[in-house]
Parts: C-alpha cells; structure tokens; sequence
C-alpha cells in the first residue's frame, strides 16, 4: 500500500498525452500538424530518393551483364575469324570461307568500341580495356597477314605463320584478359543487385515507418482533439451548475428580502393601531373631562387661563396622530413594494398606444388642474404584465404633472421606439429637472428632491423601479434643472417572469 | 339577545381593549372570552379530549387574529371548521394582515367576516361596532 505521501505515478497513458498536449502550449495543434507535415515532407523525399537508388542500381546491374554480353561477342568473333581462316585454307579456294571471316574481322573493332564506351564510366575497367585493344589488333593483323599471303596463293606461308604459334599466344593472352574483365563485372554485378535489394529493402522500410508516424501524429492528434472536447464539456457543465447554484442563492435571498419586508411591514403596523387607539382614547377622556370641569367652574365666564392647555393638548394630539398616520402609510408603501415581487406577472400582448392613452385619462382631473398637456405618440406594442406598465406609467406621468415648473404651461410627451431586443419607452416633460446630484436618490425609497410643495411620501419611482426590474428592465433619468426630466424605460420585447 | 360568547384570540393586549372597548360601545354586553395564543384558545374551545364536545350547543362568535405568537390564526380557523361542533360558530378574523392572498385563504377556509384593523382608530371603531350586526343572525345550534 502507497503511503499517503507518495503521489500516484501518471502511468495512465492519456494522462502522458495530456502532460505532453500541456507542454506544447495553446499553439499544440499547429505544432502537431506542422510535424506532421515536415515528417511527411521528408518521408516523400526519403522514398522518392530511395526508389530512385534502387532503380538506378538495378540499370546498373544490368550493364554489367551488357559489357560480359559484348565481351563474349568479341571473344566469339575473334575464335570465329581464327576458325573460317583455317577453314579457307584446308578447303582452298572456296570464298564462302573467306567471307565469313572478313564478316567476323570486320565485326570485332565495332563490338570493342561498345565496350569501351561502356566501360567508360569505370576507369580500372576502362583501363584493361585498352590494354585489351593492342592485343585484339595484333591478333586481326596477324589474321590479316595470313589472309594477304592467301590470297596471293602462298598457302605455305600462311600455314607457316600458323605453325609460328605467334596467332595462338595472342588468343591465349585476349582470352585471359577477356576473363579477367568478365570477372570483374561479375563482381560489379553482384555489388549493384546487392546494393539493388537493399535499396528495395529500404523502401519497404521507410514505408513502414512512414505510417507508423503518420498513425502516431494521427492517434495524438484525434486524443487530443477529444480531450479537448471533454474539458469543454466539463468546463461548460461546471459553468451551468455554478450559474444555477447562483441564481439559487440569489432567489433565496430574493425571496427572503420579500418575506421579511412583509413580515416587518405587518408586525410594525399592529402597534401603531395600540398608538392610534389609546391616542383616539385619550383624547376623548381628556375633552370630557375638560369639558365637565369647564362647566362646572365657570359655566358661561371666561376661561383664558384654561384656553392654552387644551390647544398644548390639542397640538400634541395632533401631532402623534399625524406622525402615526405617516408611519401607517410608510408600512403601506413598503408593503406595497414587497407586494409588487410578489405577485404573479401575467404578460400579454399590449397595446401601448391604448394603455397610455388609458392611464391619460384617468389623469385627466389633474392634468386640467395645471394647465397641462400630455402627446402620446405612436408607440410600439410590448409582450408584457398591463397591471404592472400601467402602475409604472401612471407614476410617471403623475410625477411629471406634479413638478411642473411654476409659471410654464406644462407639455408632456411619451414616445416609443424598437431595438433588436428592446422596446423602450420616453415621459419627457419641460418641468422643474432634477439636479444631477438628486438624480440617483430619487429611485430611493422615501427619497425626495426639489422643492417639498407637493404631497408624497418618496414612494413612487422606488416603486417604478421595482416593477421595471421585476419586468426584467431598467430605467434610466436624464434630467437639466429647471429644463425637464425625461424617464427611459427600457423592457424587453417579453417581459415573462424574470 | 341570547348568551352569546364572545371568543376573544388576540395577542395583543392593547388592541384587545380597543376591541372590547368598542364592543361595549356598540351596546354589546355579552361576555368576552379573551385568549392570548392559540394552544389556550383551542383548548378551551375543542375541550381537553380535543373533540370539540366542550363547545357542542354553546352560542360563540369567535373575533380571530391572524398573527399569533405560537401558531398561524390560519391554523385555528381550519382547525375549527374542520371540527362537527364548532364548524358553524361564526369566526370573524380581525387582523392587521390586508394582503389578499391571506384573505381569500381565511375566506377558503370558511371564515365568514375578514376585518382588516384600520390604524385610523375612526374607522377601527365603525369596523368592530359594526360586529353588533352579527349578533341578530347568529343561530344558536341546537343542544345534541
């Protein structure tokens, strides 16, 4: 058993690969088919060189065999010149002989040049050729002599000259020297098949090896390929999951925001009903028994004196009752907000145009109150929740009738245009602005700017941007002090439940 | 009038008061059971064997707020109008809860008034003044 410090050896083969890929760098599959390619290149090369060897040795081969063929035919003719002169003379006078022979005389020069010219290519060979040359001459002009003194009928002569010996010699020595050169082409003949077969070995060879490279290249190139895809496959399912995981926790917390807005909203309002009642209460004793001990001390005279405590009471009453209802409605709006995450968006096809248009006129009261005026132009239709577009429109366009700037007739204009996934809508109206530094604050909740003439709690934009967001959208402010604000909606083409 | 008890599960002191306060002040004088969670509430009205028998014939107008400490108003008013002795006892649930989906599941469950308690205490009292009206249709279930 392996101790716990010793690391586990990579003896996996795919690990090896993998190690090496890894090696290699980001540039690996360039780097594995460029090999791949010099490796062929110089494979081609190899075969291409090595065939031509074995060709050029196997024409080689059979030009020695050529040069013993030629050799043979001079020795031939020679022996047959030597043998028709012989006959010439025991069978005196019949020229059939004598041709033959001058056929044969002439024939060798034509045979012995071939060879040279063939031997050329090999100095040593070429050498014994020409030491063969003289011999071969003196041996055809002895011939020729005793043919002259044949010719002239001198047949004694000529008979003497072949009982010199002289023509005999000379045949011994061609002979020797002819079988000398043989041999030595026999020798070259055996190197070049030799070298021949080797060639065509080696070929063979470099073949094989040349698939083998070519199937180890190939076999790393497809496991590295597939390796390649199942990181990526690993990768991309690490990514879905940790993605998942995320938006879990984030709905997690999503939801626990909501419960716990609405848990707070709820427990803080049960207490304001204990403030509200037992103040209601208070203040009912108090008139009573004010009122009893009033008519009881002067009924009709004057009270001056008692006149400043009931108005402290009366001003205190008030203002615990106005801070409890403020509360109330604070709770209200918190509630409210937690609410809008809570319901179920019901999107449906919508047409702005008549939504907006609808929600102008539910304004209308207050529209003519300032002297305003509110353009709708075309808009473009979204997919999309109505309850929730008409409670973010009617916030805006409440709002830009309600900060209006003072002594400025009021023109308001909403307008829509499409992006490729986008609609986005514009309330932009010429009223008071926002100063750039109140223009983040104002989505806030309970955050309000400008000048505090107007009823509100700083409930409205939170509120409309809640609900933009709950869309799956965003809402944006451009805005110049005391030049107008413009409010840009941006929703998807179908805001289905984000 | 006859005795009807009034069954009061509220765990909230001071809003108890201003219930009963306004009760009162409608000309009700029945008596007031007041139970400040929901184990006592229940084990008074389902009785010791928890059968409900305890209640059988008893004339009751249960005033039911949603927001206990030890268990969900939901809870009792389902136990209750699952309960054969007391599934005809008129239960109003007077609470701070306005959400709606809250509402219809009380209303699913078989309550029979849901009463939001308004801050504004003018409109709290007209709400549980009101409750008066209740006593003119309440039947008294026949003893068994």
């Amino acid at each position: 058993m392996p101790s716990p410090s010793q690391a586990p050896a990579p003896s996996d083969t795919g690990e090896w690969i993998a190690q090496l890929l890894q090696r290699l760098g980001p540039r690996r599959q360039e780097i594995l088919f460029a090999t791949g390619a010099v490796i062929l290149l110089v494979n081609v090369a190899i075969l291409a060189w090595t065939s031509e060897q074995s060709q050029s040795q196997a024409q080689w081969a059979n030009h020695s065999l050529e040069v013993q063929n030629k050799l043979s035919d001079v020795l031939l003719l020679l022996r047959t010149a030597e043998s028709e002169e012989r006959a010439y003379i025991l069978v005196s006078g019949k020229t059939s002989y004598r041709t033959s022979y001058l056929e044969a005389a002439e024939e060798i020069p034509v045979k012995l040049t071939e060879v040279r010219s063939m031997t050329s290519d090999n100095p040593l060979q070429l050498q014994k050729v020409q030491e063969l040359e003289p011999l071969i001459q003196a041996k055809l002009e002895d011939l020729a002599l005793k043919a002259r003194l044949l010719e002239a009928g001198d047949t004694a002569a000529a008979i003497g000259l072949f009982q010199q010996e002289k023509g005999r010699e000379l045949m011994a020595a061609i002979n020797a020297r002819v079988t000398r050169l043989s041999a030595a082409e026999q020798r070259l003949l055996a190197t070049r098949s030799d070298k021949s077969t080797r060639a065509s070995r080696q070929l063979l060879f470099v073949g094989m090896a040349d698939s083998l490279v070519i199937f180890v290249l190939g076999w790393l190139t497809i496991s590295f390929s597939l390796r390649s895809i199942q990181s990526l496959e690993a990768t991309k399912t690490a990514l879905e999951a940790k993605v998942e995981e995320r938006v879990a926790e984030l709905r997690e917390a999503y939801d626990e925001m909501q419960s716990f807005a609405y848990i707070v909203g709820h427990d803080l309002r049960a207490p304001l009903v204990n403030i509200m009642g037992f103040t209601s209460e208070v203040e009912t004793l108090w008139n009573a028994t004010f009122n009893r001990r009033q008519s009881a001390q002067s009924p009709g005279g004057e009270s001056a004196s008692e006149e400043t405590p009931q108005a402290e009471f009366d001003e205190a009453i008030g203002f615990i009752k106005a801070a409890t209802l403020k509360m109330e409605r604070l709770i209200s709006a918190v509630l409210a907000i937690s609410r809008t995450g809570k319901r179920e968006l019901k999107p449906e096809p919508i047409d702005m145009t008549a939504l907006i248009d609808g929600v102008v006129t539910t304004l209308s009261h207050e529209t003519q109150a300032v002297d305003a005026e509110i353009e709708v132009g075309p808009l473009p239709p979204i997919h999309c929740d109505r309850l929730a577009l008409e409670q973010v429109f009617a916030n805006l366009l409440d709002n830009a009738i309600k900060y209006l700037r003072p002594g400025m007739a009021g023109r308001i204009h909403v307008t829509g245009y499409t992006t490729a996934q986008r609609v986005i809508y514009e309330v932009r109206d010429n009223g008071r602005g926002i100063a750039e530094a109140d223009q983040r604050r104002v989505f806030d909740l309970f955050r309000r700017a400008g000048a505090q003439d107007q009823r509100g709690e700083g409930i409205g934009l939170a509120h409309v941007r809640a609900l933009v967001r709950r869309l799956g959208g965003t809402i944006k402010l451009t805005s110049t002090l005391h030049a107008g604000s413009t409010f840009k909606v941006m929703l998807p083409c179908n805001c289905a439940e984000q | 009038m006859t005795a009807v008890t009034i069954i009061m599960i509220e765990d909230d002191g001071g809003h108890a008061r201003l219930i009963e306060k306004n009760v009162r002040a409608a000309g009700i004088n029945n008596v007031i059971l007041g139970f400040t969670d929901g184990a006592s509430a229940l084990q008074h009205l389902l009785g010791p064997d928890g059968s409900g028998r305890a209640s059988a014939g008893l004339a009751l107008l249960i005033l039911l707020d949603l927001n206990l400490p030890d268990m969900e108003g939901v809870e009792i008013l389902r136990r209750l109008k699952q309960n054969d002795h007391l599934k005809r006892t008129p239960v109003v649930i007077l609470t701070t809860t306005d959400d709606e989906r809250e509402v219809e599941r009380c209303y699913d469950l078989g309550c029979n008034v849901y009463i939001t308690k308004p801050v504004d205490y003018s409109r709290f009292a007209t709400a549980v003044r009101q409750l008066g009206l209740f006593f003119s249709v309440i039947q008294v279930p026949e003893a068994p």
